[in-house]
């Protein structure tokens, strides 16, 4: 959390996060370039470079998209997807030392503009063989430039966290022209078994892993609930687990309902940050913790404690016997209620 | 993620576990089938086992063959090149060097190693000679001038 903006807000965390990660891709880089040295003494530096970049970005590509669902599927990945900025930007300056010497060393030499050279060195846009395949590369290399360049809570504040996730939702897309991009590209000219059994792995990894994350959450989306006089019901309060939370989701309304020393109190699911999922978080040092990046919000009210100023809708809970109801209709952001004591 | 944001990315994802599938089997269907390099020459059948008669000569070896059933194979070593393109290589039955009356053994395209199956009358053959369709002459001829071995 941050009251302004800093380039890094750097902490111990994101630290250990970044050493761990340069050092994997310096030794994947070592690694790739060693073995093909070996393999092929004779390739030259550019083809070197373009190959072991290729490889590094479509690998790294794949780590990020799996941290999402994986952190969804089990809370263990979660220190993973707290630090997923850097990794994402960290992969796009790799993606585009490949994109950036692939456009010097095939297009230029010649006498139109590299970029121009791109779209119109091969016009076989009706053909799947001979498909400028470049192309679908240079589109992927965009979509991630966006998302690097709007990687910062600046762009999230401003754009609005839904704007801003529709925005890198890009990645998907940025995801398929890559596969295509190597499928039309490098598969038709080394088309090995290996090679596309790397990419069917990875397919089916990503989307088996998505599908799976995203319909478990549906099942919750979608879970019938008893409704009593504008009143849903939650449930008893000993389902609810000490300074953990119940989620119930109707409409377009989700609803985090807490249980932290004695008392309950019912707050937006919906993380002002990155609309991460509150109700998954914990209650640490009598704040409501957001599971993603650790945004914080007090209980009674949904305000982040001073001095920063995060503010979520908070909502009225009735207890009868032992369950719990909430009322779907949200006060306004930080409106101040009384826990329910049980 | 919010609702909406949730059903868009379920949406993308589904969309992609039907599409890249089909874009990837397209992409393999498509990969270009590089011909390998065709020889310019057949495939030279075995040396039959029994030489009856062999030949050295400037331009090369000629050994008559005969094997365990009784055919016969005319094997040539063409060191030197011809140097009229693709002669027509002909046995030598009657001791004119004239493609009429002879015995047409097969083409020449270059030095190398040749064997021809060729009948019993090979026996008889006084030599061979390349005639040049092109030239419209004969260009070369080895004569059999060794004895049977």
């Amino acid at each position: 959390m941050a009251v302004g903006y800093e380039p890094v807000l750097w902490n111990r965390q994101k630290k250990r996060y970044d050493l761990i990660l340069g050092g994997l891709m310096a030794l994947y880089l070592a690694l790739f370039i060693g073995v093909t040295l070996a393999l092929y003494p004779e390739i030259v530096p550019q083809t070197l470079i373009i190959r072991a970049t290729a490889t590094l970005a479509i690998l790294m590509l794949h780590v990020i998209l799996s941290i999402g669902p994986l952190a969804r599927l089990d809370e263990r990945f979660l220190p993973l997807l707290y630090n997923r900025r850097h990794f994402g930007v960290s992969m796009f300056l790799i993606a585009a030392v490949h994109g950036i010497f692939s456009l010097i060393w095939f297009h230029g030499f010649g006498n139109v503009n590299p970029v121009y050279s791109v779209f119109t060195a091969n016009m076989q846009y009706n053909s799947l063989v001979d498909f400028p395949f470049q192309t679908l590369g240079f589109f992927a290399l965009l979509i991630l430039f966006v998302m690097a360049a709007t990687s910062h809570d600046f762009w999230l504040k401003n754009l609005s966290p839904r704007v801003w996730k529709i925005l890198h939702m890009g990645v998907y897309f940025a995801y398929a022209l890559v596969l295509m991009h190597v499928m039309l590209g490098a598969y038709q000219t080394e088309n090995s078994p290996i090679q596309l059994g790397l990419y069917v792995l990875g397919l089916i990894t990503l989307s088996g892993l998505h599908l799976a994350a995203g319909f478990k959450q549906s099942k919750t989306d979608n879970a019938q609930l008893l409704i009593e006089q504008g009143w849903i019901q939650v449930g008893p309060v000993s389902e609810i687990p000490e300074d953990c939370a119940r989620i119930v989701h109707h409409g377009k309304e989700s609803i985090a309902i807490f249980k932290y020393e004695g008392k309950l109190s019912a707050i937006s699911n919906v993380c002002k940050h990155q609309n991460g999922p509150l109700g998954e978080g914990k209650i640490i040092d009598g704040c409501i913790t957001c599971p993603w990046h650790g945004y914080q919000y007090l209980p009674h009210n949904g305000t982040s404690p001073p001095p920063f100023t995060e503010k979520v809708a908070t909502y009225d809970l009735k207890l009868e016997g032992n369950t719990v109801y909430v009322n779907p209709k949200g006060h306004p952001e930080g409106t101040e209620l009384e826990p329910l004591v049980y | 993620m919010i609702t909406s944001l949730r059903k868009r990315h379920r949406l993308i994802w589904t969309l992609w576990v039907v599409l890249l599938p089909m874009g990837m089997i397209a992409a393999v269907m498509v990969v270009r089938e590089y011909p390998s390099q065709e020889l310019t020459m057949h495939k030279i059948p075995e040396a039959y086992p029994e030489v009856l008669k062999a030949v050295d000569h400037p331009l090369g070896k000629v050994n008559l063959r005969k094997d365990a059933g009784g055919a016969y194979q005319l094997e040539l070593f063409l060191k030197e090149p011809i140097s009229s393109p693709a002669p027509m290589l002909y046995l030598n039955m009657n001791g004119q060097e004239e493609i009429s009356g002879n015995v047409l053994v097969g083409n020449i395209l270059g030095t190398g190693l040749y064997r021809f199956s060729v009948s019993k009358e090979v026996e008889q053959a006084q030599g061979v000679f390349f005639h040049s369709k092109i030239a419209g002459r004969v260009v070369k001829s080895i004569p059999f001038t060794d004895k049977p071995n």
